[in-house]
């Protein structure tokens, strides 16, 4: 459990948070300058707080009113940056040995070895940082931090500096890692659809405060709360496997494939996307807009939309003339509705709908 | 002419490098302790210690030979303490050289250093730091491996200045051969006598080759050094 409780003030700019946050893997949330990086670096001893406490579990990190405020080395708190800080001076081997050396030691913690086997790091082990590309640099420094064994792992947009094809490349390194690793992870982006595939516990961070806290659904419907910090709007992150290609139809049909491992059987929801450039089997996230869904109260015949899916309304909340509703088709799909459609329509929570989108409102996330 | 050195020459020259190399050692491990603090630490008369350290750069030679003279003489304020507890006789012995010479190129030393600590990017040792390895550490694996083009350069470049003292190690130590006379007390002592026109031109010719081979190795190093460290392929 990660304690924080803290005051934090510079020039104009204030932080101030109270939040006790108990999920091992939390997506921070914020657009930047809200301060995402100002709290990591408090949390990890590289700033210190104008008042407040800081802990991990039992282990306190920083109390001003005991006058606790243990040194970065101490905290075991490991930090992915976002930009390249590996030791130019030391092969790849040497900063991970650098972090073997100099951490701590923990019974369920990762070698070097078993990092570079998680990472695939065997033909960059001689090599200098310098002769690194920018997604084997990150893989590199994600290795590193867990070689150090931390009570906490921070990760401060560690692929912001990746175009979108490395992105896609990289991104399942790290959710392998964060499965794996036994500690907490604060994950932060300020890219919806990157976060929600690693996790969809969120805190929203604005302007040096909380704005909101949980599940990506109940903020979603929480309405302006997460729409203040989306700009770009809500996002359906839908985890799916490959289950074949239609050339004929024009059409790959997608099966919805969540990632903890619940079973899955032939009459899983499955989806239509566009011809994508996946073999079946694989695995792969997709987004879909929720504007870009229409609902509803019956199966249509003769229409073009190549997906209906069958669901029910779990709840519904309005801002600004729309309605924003949770259909669970097996899992929750966020639909925007006028509010003129919604009324028209007479939706309530429970009732039985139909969730139509085009195959091309499917786009797959790299 | 005859290119071949006398026995003298030889003894000057050898007396030259063995101050010279006493000289960075003494001065090595101050030397980077000083420009540590200053690159690093903001403290009460930051700009005092500043500004002494940096002082023998501006003052005239004789000047800050004969303050050394001053203090440290058999007279002086050291000087009578330091005989009368430990026996010790600084001015006017090869010692005395190695200080002048050292108080001349400490300056240079720390400037050079002070550079490439500031020009150590702090972010790494942040890193090496959430990494678990305390100041300590962090200084002695990531700061002062980064830093060593720089402090290369700043040995070096106190090694040539040693050789090429002389105001202050005239006043301070004197010019007795075989003791104190150091190249350019040689090159000035044979050039003031009648017939060492041919010995103190074989001496500036030495001293030439000398200092090219000191800067031409240093370049060497330097340049190396950096490639190593360099984050960037292309980087230098």
């Amino acid at each position: 459990m990660l304690e924080l409780d803290l005051l934090f003030r510079r020039g104009h700019f204030s932080l101030e948070l109270s939040e006790r946050l108990e999920e091992r893997v939390i997506g921070l949330f914020g657009r930047s300058g809200v301060g995402k990086t100002t709290l990591l670096h408090l949390i990890g001893g590289l700033l210190k707080p104008s008042e407040g406490r800081i802990a991990i579990d039992q282990t306190v990190l920083y109390d001003s009113r005991a006058a606790i405020n243990l040194a970065p080395h101490r905290r075991g708190v490991g930090i992915v940056f976002q930009e390249d800080r590996l030791f130019p001076h030391l092969s790849v081997e040497g900063n991970l040995r650098f972090a073997r050396r100099f951490g701590r030691t923990s019974k369920h913690s990762f070698s070097v070895s078993d990092m570079v086997e998680l990472l695939e790091l065997g033909p960059l082990l001689r090599r200098r940082p310098k002769y690194l590309s920018g997604g084997e640099r990150q893989r590199v420094m994600l290795a590193r931090t867990l070689v150090s064994h931390p009570r906490l792992i921070l990760m401060d947009e560690p692929l912001a500096a990746l175009d979108q094809r490395l992105k896609g490349q990289i991104l399942p390194f790290f959710r392998r890692v964060i499965k794996e690793a036994q500690v907490p992870v604060v994950y932060i982006s300020h890219d919806l659809s990157e976060l929600l595939r690693l996790t969809s516990s969120l805190l929203i961070l604005d302007n040096g405060r909380a704005l909101g806290r949980g599940s990506y659904t109940d903020l979603a419907l929480e309405g302006p709360l997460l729409e203040s910090a989306v700009p770009t709007g809500l996002l359906n992150v839908v985890p799916v496997e490959v289950v074949a290609h239609e050339p004929g139809l024009g059409c790959t049909r997608l099966q919805w494939a969540p990632e903890d491992g619940r079973l899955r059987s032939p009459d899983q929801v499955e989806l239509r996307g566009p011809l994508i450039d996946y073999n079946v089997r694989q695995r792969l996230s997709v987004a879909i807009r929720p504007e870009d869904v229409a609902i509803a109260t019956q199966s249509i015949s003769g229409i073009s939309f190549q997906n209906q899916l069958r669901g029910r309304i779990r709840r519904f909340s309005e801002s600004g003339g729309t309605f924003i509703v949770e259909v669970d088709v097996g899992f929750p799909m966020l639909v925007e509705v006028s509010s003129g459609s919604f009324e028209r329509l007479g939706l309530a929570a429970g009732q039985s709908v139909y969730c139509l989108l085009k195959a091309n409102a499917i786009s797959t996330l790299p | 002419m005859n290119l071949l050195l006398s026995t003298e020459e030889w003894i000057a020259l050898k007396l030259s490098a063995t101050v010279a190399f006493w000289c960075v050692v003494t001065i090595m491990l101050p030397g980077i302790a000083v420009a540590w603090l200053l690159a690093r630490k903001q403290f009460w008369g930051k700009m005092i210690v500043d500004a002494l350290v940096h002082l023998p750069l501006v003052l005239p030679p004789v000047v800050t030979g004969y303050s050394l003279l001053v203090l440290f003489g058999s007279r002086g304020v050291i000087g009578q303490w330091l005989k009368e507890s430990f026996g010790l006789d600084l001015a006017f012995t090869w010692k005395a050289a190695v200080m002048a010479s050292a108080v001349m190129a400490f300056p240079l030393l720390v400037r050079t250093v002070r550079l490439s600590l500031e020009l150590v990017d702090r972010r790494l040792e942040e890193a090496a730091m959430t990494l678990g390895a305390n100041r300590a550490w962090t200084f002695l694996t990531i700061t002062l491996p980064l830093a060593s083009p720089g402090i290369l350069a700043g040995l070096i470049l106190a090694f040539a200045r040693s050789l090429g003292e002389f105001g202050a190690t005239v006043t301070f130590a004197g010019n007795t051969e075989g003791e104190t006379r150091t190249l350019p007390l040689a090159v000035y002592t044979y050039a003031q006598s009648l017939e060492g026109d041919e010995a103190a031109l074989r001496l500036v010719g030495i001293s030439i080759l000398f200092s090219l081979g000191a800067l031409m190795i240093s370049e060497r190093l330097a340049r190396s050094l950096k490639r190593l460290l360099s984050t960037s392929e292309d980087g230098r």
